[in-house]
C-alpha cells in the first residue's frame, strides 16, 4: 500500500518536493477529469488542471489538515473551474453565447447514431455519441454538474459531496437526483439501448 | 403517489445513501413495479456510460509541464528548505524509522551500560578471587600482642 495522502502533503510541507510530484500523479486524471466535464474544452482542461495544481503548490501552508486533502483539492478544483468559467463569460459573452446556439443539437434528434450502434460498446466507442453525453452534461447548471460530476468520477458519499460543496447532505441528494433526471430525459434513446 | 416517492429516492438508492427501511423498501417496490424498474435500469445506465465518458486522462508529460512553471512560483513559496540527511528521515517509512531507532539505542546501550555490567557482577572469577585473597590478609596478618604492664595496685 502506498503512503497517505496525509504523509505526502507532510513531506511536502517540510520541501520535500517528491511528496508534491507524488500528490500530482495520484490526482491529475481525477482532476483532469472534473475540469474537462466542467469546461468542455481539452485546451482549457489542460491548462486549468495544472493551474490547480499551481494552487495546491503555492498554498499548502494554508491546508491545516483539518479535512481530507482530496475534499480540499477538489473544493479548490471546482472554484477554480467556476472562476475560470466567469471569467471566460465575461470576456466573451456574446460569442460564447452564439456558439453554444451553433453547436447544440437535441440529442432526442440523433436517431442515426442510435441505429448505426448495435452494443453497448460500439455506442461508447462512436466520438459522436460521447460529443453528444458531453453536450448533455454542459446543459447542466453548474450547481448540478458539479456535484453529478464529483459522484460519478469520485464516487464520494454524499457526506464528502457535502463538506467539498458546502452545502447540506439533502442538497446533495436533491441536486444529483434533479441533475439525473435531467440527464435521463435528454439520453433516453442511448441508456435505454445499454 | 407511491411511484413517484420511490423515483425521488432511486438516486440515491444506486449511490447507496438510504437507510435500511427506505432500502428494503424499494427493493420490494422494484420487484412489483416494472415502471420503476425500467427507470432504475436507465439510470444504472446512465452511470455506467457518464464513468467511462468522465474519467479521462491528460496528455502525457503532465507533471514536466507542471514543472516548468513551478520556478516562476519561488518568491510567494514559503517551503521548508532541507538537508539531504533530514529529507532522506521524511522520506524513510515507519519501519525504517523504528529500526534505525532500535539499533541506536542497542549502540547506546552496549556502548554505555555492558561495560559496566561485565566488570561488576559478571565477572564472577574475579570477584571471588579477590574476595578470597582478602580473606587470606587478614588471616596471616597477626599482629603481635601489645606487651603487659604490669601496674601494682598498691602504692
Amino acid at each position: 500500500m502506498g503512503v497517505s495522502d496525509e504523509v505526502l502533503v507532510a513531506r511536502f510541507k517540510e520541501g520535500d518536493e517528491s511528496s508534491f510530484k507524488e500528490l500530482v500523479e495520484r490526482y491529475q486524471s481525477r482532476v483532469y477529469s472534473i475540469v474537462l466535464a466542467m469546461l468542455g474544452d481539452k485546451n482549457d482542461a489542460d491548462d486549468l488542471s495544472q493551474e490547480v495544481f499551481l494552487k495546491v503548490y503555492r498554498f499548502i501552508h494554508q491546508f491545516k489538515g483539518r479535512s481530507k486533502f482530496f475534499t480540499w483539492l477538489y473544493r479548490l478544483t471546482i472554484n477554480t473551474c467556476i472562476s475560470a468559467r466567469n471569467k471566460k463569460k465575461r470576456n466573451n459573452q456574446i460569442l460564447l453565447s452564439q456558439s453554444l446556439k451553433k453547436d447544440f443539437t437535441p440529442i432526442d434528434t440523433l436517431d442515426t447514431l442510435q441505429n448505426d450502434a448495435k452494443s453497448p460498446i460500439e455506442i461508447l466507442q462512436n466520438r459522436e455519441l460521447e460529443k453528444k453525453i458531453k453536450l448533455a452534461l454542459d446543459s447542466l447548471s453548474d450547481g448540478l454538474k458539479e456535484v453529478f460530476v464529483l459522484r460519478e468520477i469520485e464516487d464520494l458519499s454524499y457526506k464528502q459531496l457535502s463538506r467539498i460543496l458546502h452545502c447540506p447532505e439533502g442538497t446533495v441528494k436533491s441536486r444529483l437526483f434533479r441533475a439525473r433526471e435531467e440527464l435521463k430525459k435528454k439520453l433516453m434513446p442511448y441508456i435505454d439501448e445499454l | 403517489m407511491r411511484c413517484d416517492w420511490f423515483k425521488k429516492n432511486l438516486s440515491a438508492y444506486i449511490d447507496g445513501e438510504v437507510n435500511f427501511l427506505t432500502r428494503w423498501r424499494i427493493k420490494r417496490h422494484l420487484k412489483s413495479c416494472t415502471d420503476c424498474y425500467k427507470d432504475y435500469i436507465r439510470l444504472k445506465n446512465l452511470r455506467k456510460i457518464s464513468k467511462i465518458i468522465l474519467l479521462k486522462n491528460p496528455e502525457p508529460g503532465f507533471y514536466e509541464r507542471l514543472q516548468a512553471k513551478l520556478p516562476r512560483l519561488s518568491p510567494n513559496i514559503t517551503l521548508k528548505k532541507t538537508g539531504s540527511l533530514a529529507k532522506f528521515w521524511m522520506l524513510l517509512p515507519l519501519p525504517g524509522k523504528l529500526a534505525i531507532g532500535g539499533v541506536a539505542i542497542l549502540i547506546l546501550f552496549l556502548l554505555m551500560i555492558y561495560p559496566h555490567l561485565s566488570g561488576s557482577s559478571l565477572n564472577i572469577n574475579k570477584f571471588e578471587e579477590e574476595y578470597l585473597r582478602s580473606k587470606e590478609i587478614f588471616s596471616v596478618v597477626e599482629e603481635p600482642a601489645p606487651p603487659l604492664l604490669l601496674v601494682s595496685e598498691e602504692r
